[in-house]
Parts: structure tokens; C-alpha cells; sequence
């Protein structure tokens, strides 16, 4: 794939270094960062007062609320963590489509915006983490862990991640990669999955959406081809899926109107459901600048 | 009207081919590979209707070529009988009209040229 050899190098890092994911959600993280936790105790912000109950230290006691109050109030403190940043990157055989508009695959282009989250989420000081849905034996997931290490970790399992896998032919394939994120991600971790969203089954939705429960914030981009967004072929073609086996022969300019419909059906449905538990949809061109594409993802984080 | 080589109509039976073509054509369209095919819906009826009346004016334009090629191999169509110099059989004859435009002819006797021209222009190199 000539997706990424050069992709430490050739990737504008400059316009993205003052990016940074702005959390807005109370995190829970294990490693010292700029994010807000929801785990409440001696920090350094002060985060508030509660009701004693026994069995509270009383070195946070609050004697001068005792006085004003006639209450037994507890001081609280936000602890100052980080929040992992799970990507999730769609390896399956569709993703290698590129089509006649795109500098780039899908998969390379998602390579590209997904090494470009984790640096920044390595320079503010997160943990992260990496998972493909497909890829085959070339997709080698990443486990969540910080430093530039984990950068490097995940910039060469990007680099030697192919297209492979059918999604329709094998939908347990969806599972194995979200089952172990739905277990193992903490309360405040950031999930952001790139995939163009074809031919996974109806139901991925919802298991995008489960995601977002338990505090976690989920941004799922859905990444197309400018072929694939607009159809422009002419007269009549037979177009055969990538996944699925589908052979379609039709006359493009009459199945034009109704192929945007269902594009639009099939985005609307996943933004609704991802909506519904305040996850965040968009959509990305391949056509598109990587910068713009990685700030629109920042700017979905919660 | 006849015919002078009869058999050269036996080139009209090459129309054969452009039906040949058509359907060959019809079977084969542009494969390409699209992955939301799936969203893609098949060509409805009435768009096949008409991509097969445009066929039909292609088809037509390539089996007149070929019914032309086979009367023009079968040549004469028609007698040229309006052309006809007084003959008895009636047939056109050619006539062609040759004029001597050489040096030669540009020798003036008197004020007449030999072509016969009064008059006529000299060329300034010559």
C-alpha cells in the first residue's frame, strides 16, 4: 500500500500542534494530565462540598462551612488525570477503494487522520490505544498505553494495516473488536472510529452508540471516497461490491437520485442513533485536507 | 435500375453483425469496483427502455452503412440517362476538358495569346 511509508514524515504535523483534545466530559484516567476526572479526592482544584458521612477522612473536613453552616461538610477536589483516546480504524476489504477523485484509499487516509489523533494525544500527555474492525492478520491491534512509545506502537501497526476482511461474509468480525473497547475503556475514554460505515451490518450503529453510555465520548467519521458520494460514472456499468459479493448493473443517471437518498438514509440513521446517546457523527472525504478532517474530529470530542 | 455485380449484394447480409455488436455490447457493460454497490439500485425499467431505443438508432445507422456498401459494391444503381450525349444506348459518357497552361501558351501574336485569352494577365515573376 503507498499509504505510509512517508506517513511520519509527510503529514503537515505543524498545523495541527496547537490541537489538542479538549475534554469537556469528567474523566477517569490512571496517568497525571490536563483532563478533568470524575473521580473526586485530594487534588489540587477545588471541586465542591458534600454531606459527611462516617467513614470520610476528616482531614477534609471543612471546619470553616462547620462554623458558617452548623453543617459537617466534606471538601472535594477534581483530580487533575487524562482520558485514553481508542481509535478504531475500518480495515475491511472497502476500505482499500480510492476511486478516480482521491490522492489516497480510504484506509490511508483514515491511517493518516488516526496517526494524527494519537500524536496529538501523545503530546497532551494521554494514553492511547488502537483497534481495527477487518484487516486480517495485518491489522495488530494496539493496547492503551502513553508515552511516544505507544505513538510509535500505533504509527507502525498503521503502516503495515491492509485492507482486508468482509464485513458481510463475517459479521462477528464487528464484535471482536468492540466487545474487548465496550469491557476494557474507562469512564471518560475517548472513542473514535473511522470507517465508511459499507456494508457493516444494520445493527453497528447501535454498537457504536453502547459505547457512549459509561461517561465514554465516541466520534465515529465516516470516511468516503468522492467517487462514492457523488456517483459520477456515466451510462450504464456494472459495479461490483468489495465486500459481499454485490454485482449491480444499472443506468447511472436514473439510479443517481436514488443511490444519494440511500447514502443519506444511511448516514441519517447513524447519526440519529449516535446522537441519541450523545456520540457525535460527521462525515470525511478522502478529496478533503487531513487537517480539516483531524480538526473536525477534535472539535466533535466532547 | 440493375445490377452489374449481383452477387455483391450478398454483402447486405453482413448487417448480421452490427446485431452482433449490439447484443455483445448490451452484455458487457463497464464493470468497475464500487463498494456501496449494495446502495446502488438496479437500472429501472423505464431507463432500459431507453437505453435500448438509443441502441435501436445506433444499430439502424451501422445496418444502413451496410446496406449501402452492398448496393454500392453492386453497382450501377441507376442509368444516368439525363446525362446521356445523344446515344442510342442512352449511356453517360465522361468528358474531360484539358488546357494546355505551360509557358509555351503564353506567346502573343499580335495581341492575342495562343489559349486564345485577350488580355490575359501576366505573372509579374515570369
Amino acid at each position: 500500500m503507498a499509504k505510509a511509508e512517508k506517513l511520519g514524515s509527510s503529514f503537515p504535523w505543524g498545523d495541527i500542534a496547537s490541537l489538542r483534545i479538549r475534554s469537556r466530559l469528567v474523566a477517569e484516567g490512571v496517568y497525571a494530565g490536563a483532563h478533568r476526572s470524575a473521580r473526586r479526592g485530594a487534588g489540587i482544584e477545588f471541586g465542591g462540598h458534600r454531606e459527611y458521612v462516617p467513614g470520610d477522612d476528616l482531614r477534609w473536613l471543612d471546619r470553616r462551612a462547620l462554623l458558617r453552616h452548623g453543617r459537617h461538610l466534606v471538601r472535594q477536589f477534581e483530580t487533575e488525570t487524562d482520558r485514553a483516546l481508542r481509535l478504531v480504524v475500518d480495515a475491511s476489504a472497502s476500505m482499500g477503494y480510492r476511486g478516480s477523485r482521491a490522492p489516497e484509499t480510504k484506509l490511508g487516509v483514515a491511517s493518516v487522520i488516526a496517526a494524527a489523533l494519537a500524536r496529538i494525544a501523545v503530546r497532551s500527555g494521554d494514553p492511547i490505544g488502537l483497534a481495527y474492525l477487518g484487516g486480517g492478520s495485518s491489522a495488530r491491534h494496539v493496547a492503551v498505553s502513553g508515552g511516544r512509545e505507544a505513538f510509535d506502537r500505533v504509527l507502525g501497526s498503521l503502516e503495515n494495516a491492509k485492507a482486508e476482511g468482509d464485513a458481510v461474509r463475517d459479521p462477528e468480525m464487528l464484535e471482536r473488536s468492540f466487545g474487548m473497547i465496550e469491557r476494557a475503556a474507562r469512564r471518560g475514554s475517548v472513542v473514535v472510529v473511522l470507517s465508511d460505515l459499507i456494508d457493516l451490518p444494520r445493527d453497528t450503529a447501535e454498537h457504536f452508540s453502547a459505547m457512549a453510555a459509561r461517561g465514554r465520548s465516541v466520534v465515529v467519521a465516516q470516511v468516503l471516497a468522492p467517487d462514492e458520494i457523488d456517483l459520477p460514472f456515466d451510462g450504464t456499468v456494472r459495479l461490483r461490491s468489495l465486500e459481499g459479493d454485490v454485482v449491480v448493473e444499472t443506468d447511472t443517471a436514473a439510479a443517481r437520485d436514488a443511490y444519494l437518498a440511500a447514502l443519506r438514509d444511511l448516514a441519517a440513521h447513524y447519526e440519529t442513533t449516535l446522537m441519541a446517546r450523545g456520540a457525535r457523527f460527521l462525515r470525511i472525504s478522502t478529496a478533503d485536507d487531513p487537517v480539516d478532517s483531524v480538526r473536525a474530529i477534535v472539535g466533535a470530542v466532547r | 435500375m440493375s445490377f452489374v455485380t449481383l452477387f455483391a449484394l450478398g454483402i447486405a447480409a453482413f448487417v448480421a453483425l452490427p446485431i452482433l455488436a449490439h447484443r455483445l455490447r448490451r452484455r458487457r457493460a463497464e464493470e468497475r469496483p464500487f463498494p456501496a454497490a449494495a446502495l446502488v439500485p438496479p437500472a429501472p425499467p423505464r431507463a432500459r427502455r431507453r437505453a435500448r431505443l438509443e441502441d435501436r438508432a445506433l444499430f439502424g445507422v451501422r445496418a444502413l452503412a451496410i446496406a449501402a456498401l452492398a448496393l454500392l459494391g453492386a453497382s450501377p444503381l441507376v442509368r444516368c440517362t439525363r446525362l446521356s450525349l445523344s446515344r442510342s444506348s442512352g449511356a453517360s459518357m465522361a468528358v474531360a476538358i484539358v488546357i494546355d497552361d505551360s509557358m509555351s501558351m503564353r506567346v502573343k501574336n499580335g495581341s492575342q495569346t495562343r489559349d486564345g485569352f485577350r488580355g490575359y494577365p501576366e505573372k509579374s515573376s515570369e
